[in-house]
């Protein structure tokens, strides 16, 4: 296998060191946790011996056993310290390109570069530290790749790259402010710290800085409204000194969040080169991925409760790359992570090829459920006033105005929910609070399962569910309810169909399609 | 006889046999949690004093169950189960209660496995694993069939789904992704 025509690469030769510096925050913030219980020198000792020393190590065996080579239409790559492993990854295998650029990265001209494909759960390759020349002519050749495929782009025009989004410092705020992580982390955290903090640093030497908390709630107590008058000692009621404390503390995660979405978003930008689709985001690591239009897996916009109240949101993109589900704790990375509700639905439809409509006529799910969500929650509602009755008596009515309240959410869920299929793509609506739309193209459904709970049957419904290949950033292929049984079935087989339908194979199904009664 | 060409309607059945497998196993199964339940119920009734209103019931349950899982389910879940092979799909419907119906675009299939335990080599059947690309039902399983039934239909199904060999980067050969 292997070839020694090959002219091998190695590496840039700061792979010494800057991976592991890199690496430094983290190995900074187990010093300092070690050095609260130990001591600062035991803190670092503990720091270099087990972390930054086996990092460093790592890091030198890296440089000398990994080369890789660069060609026209693939990459080569041979590592292993005793057994040797080479591989060769054809560039239309790669499902997306990323390039990150720490500080120090950028000041040295350097890059990080990581490329996915299907095969692989995470991460295929990666390549840290190389040029960044070199990174961007392994991206230019991957992505150039897509082109020629698709676009039928003959080698000798070099593409033109048009902007597809940016984002102002006022969206970025406004996004900041929104964001699901900035309201709900940083009321967590808030409170987590607060009881935390309460327990253990009272004990230890942070206990007389454990002061400066206090001023800092007695520096708040000064806003409290109605000071001196009768009011006073009802507001203070609410306002004690553990509030205080906790609206500190969350004001302090509040901001941090703010800024940490500033660093890492700032500076965003979509362009489209060809068929293929980069973003570029970051203020102090910049990074920057490629993926090819014709491999988007799902994409989907979410209109979270804070930003549909603002007429923002966030969009989701997964390529084949993406394989891991959402629970398996991997981290979301937004394709687009804060924009003008309206804007994003126009971006959808430059972004989805054959998409007619972004927003079409939605079809609506049957009636039936309505009065089926409602019954559920009657049922849960009237079992709580059966087990309040007992100890508390007519207490138990303060949940009567729930009933009405349950029929009323149902109402609005149904008229939210919505789906629509065309030759092209199924999409799917829902949500009243935070809305979410997913758009999958129906060529890349991998499987169609349909089931009825006898419940279901009885009503002559049924549960439609999509399975598709990345579902990392998206939560993947949808699941639609309460379909009439003859609809759910109807879209089962146009799926199924459409599925199979790879260019080459569209003449011999369209025989056996059925007329789609739905196309506009 | 499991050939494209039947009628894209009618569900095809799992081989007679599955009956009597499911039989077993359920048996087994069951019978493991009965006497289990007899023997801790026992225990708990003389050395815990647990009042036997509450043990008898939990004996009923399971003797039921055992009575279900041998006389009455295997023949239903045999009735319930079936697949067919279209143009394009493979649809396998299962399950009593809730009942479900996969369908697989042919082209969609990754690869086939053909697993068999030892009460099916016993019976000479054999399971058929569908595996797609997909990530939350990546495998679909259609259990009890004929042996040269599931030998036959993975033989068709490759063909129609023609997997070209593809070499992947780490080496090995695997059907065709898009």
């Amino acid at each position: 296998m292997s070839d020694l025509s090959r002219t091998w690469e190695r590496l840039h030769s700061t792979t010494l060191w800057l991976p592991a510096l890199a690496r430094l925050p983290q190995i900074a913030m187990l010093a300092v946790v070690i050095a609260v219980w130990a001591g600062v020198p035991t803190g670092l000792k503990i720091a270099f011996w087990f972390v930054f020393l086996p990092a460093t190590v790592f890091n030198v065996l890296r440089f000398l056993t990994f080369e890789f080579e660069l060609t026209a239409s693939e990459i080569f790559i041979r590592e292993g310290l005793l057994w040797r492993h080479e591989r060769r990854i054809p560039f239309s295998r790669v499902q997306d390109v990323k390039i990150q650029q720490g500080v120090v990265h950028r000041m040295f001209g350097l890059a990080k570069v990581e490329i996915t494909t299907a095969g692989s759960e995470q991460r295929e390759v990666s390549l840290d530290v190389i040029t960044r020349d070199r990174a961007e002519e392994l991206r230019r050749a991957i992505t150039r790749q897509d082109d020629r495929r698709v676009a039928g782009v003959p080698d000798s025009v070099e593409p033109v790259g048009t902007t597809l989004a940016r984002l102002t410092l006022p969206q970025l705020l406004l996004g900041a402010a929104t964001s699901r992580m900035a309201a709900t982390l940083a009321a967590l955290i808030g409170v987590i710290l607060y009881f935390k903090m309460a327990l253990f640093l009272g004990s230890t030497f942070v206990g007389e800085h454990f002061q400066d908390f206090d001023k800092y709630s007695k520096w708040g107590e000064s806003f409290i409204p109605f000071r001196g008058t009768a009011l006073e000692p009802f507001i203070r009621f609410f306002w004690d000194d553990t509030l205080g404390k906790s609206v500190v503390f969350i004001l302090f995660g509040f901001s941090f969040s703010l800024v940490r979405y500033i660093v890492r978003y700032g500076r965003y930008q979509l362009t489209q080169t060809g068929d293929v689709l980069t973003k570029t985001h970051g203020i102090l690591r910049l990074g920057s991925s490629s993926l090819a239009r014709r491999r988007v897996q799902a994409l989907k916009v979410e209109e979270g409760l804070l930003r549909r109240w603002f007429g923002l949101c966030d969009v989701w993109v997964d390529s084949g790359g993406d394989r891991a589900k959402v629970d398996d704790a991997k981290k979301r990375e937004p394709f687009v992570p804060v924009m003008d509700a309206a804007q994003a639905y126009s971006l959808v439809g430059d972004v989805l090829n054959h998409l007619d409509d972004p927003q079409p006529a939605w079809e609506r799910v049957s009636p039936k459920a309505v009065m089926r969500g409602t019954r559920v929650l009657w049922l849960i509602l009237a079992g709580l006033m059966i087990m309040n009755a007992v100890p508390f008596g007519w207490f138990t009515l303060v949940f009567l105005p729930g009933f009405p309240l349950a029929y009323f959410l149902n109402v609005k869920w149904y008229r939210n929910r919505g789906y629509w299929i065309d030759d092209h793509y199924l999409i799917s609506r829902r949500g009243w609070f935070n809305r979410e739309t997913l758009y999958l193209p129906i060529h890349v459904v991998q499987n169609v399962s349909l089931t009825q709970s006898p419940f279901d049957r009885r009503l002559g419904l049924a549960t439609l569910a999509v399975d598709t290949a990345g579902q990392t950033n998206t939560g993947g292929g949808t699941a639609i309810r309460n379909l009439p049984l003859e609809e759910a079935r109807r879209l089962q087989w146009l799926l199924t169909l459409g599925a199979g339908t790879a260019p080459q194979r569209a003449a011999r199904l369209q025989s056996v399609m059925p007329k789609s009664n739905c196309s506009n | 006889m499991a050939t494209v060409a039947a009628g894209p309607d009618e569900y095809r059945k799992l081989d007679e046999r599955v009956v009597a497998m499911w039989t077993i196993t359920g048996m087994i199964g069951s019978g493991v949690l009965l006497f289990g339940g007899l023997a801790g119920g026992t225990a708990l009734w003389l050395f815990a004093r647990v009042s036997p209103l509450i043990i008898i019931p939990a004996w009923l349950i399971l003797a039921s169950n055992f009575l279900l899982e041998t006389r009455w389910l295997p023949r239903k879940r045999y009735e319930a189960t079936g697949y067919r092979i279209g143009s394009g799909f493979f649809e396998f419907r299962s399950g009593l209660l809730w009942t479900t119906s996969v369908m697989i675009p042919i082209s969609r299939l990754q690869h086939i496995d053909l697993l068999r335990s030892p009460w099916e080599q016993h019976y000479g059947l054999a399971t058929l694993d569908l595996h797609t690309a997909g990530t939350t039902k990546a495998s679909q399983k259609v259990p009890g069939l004929e042996e040269g039934t599931a030998i036959r239909i993975r033989e068709e199904l490759i063909a129609a789904a023609d997997l070209e060999p593809v070499h992947s980067p780490d080496g090995t050969t695997q059907g065709m992704t898009r």
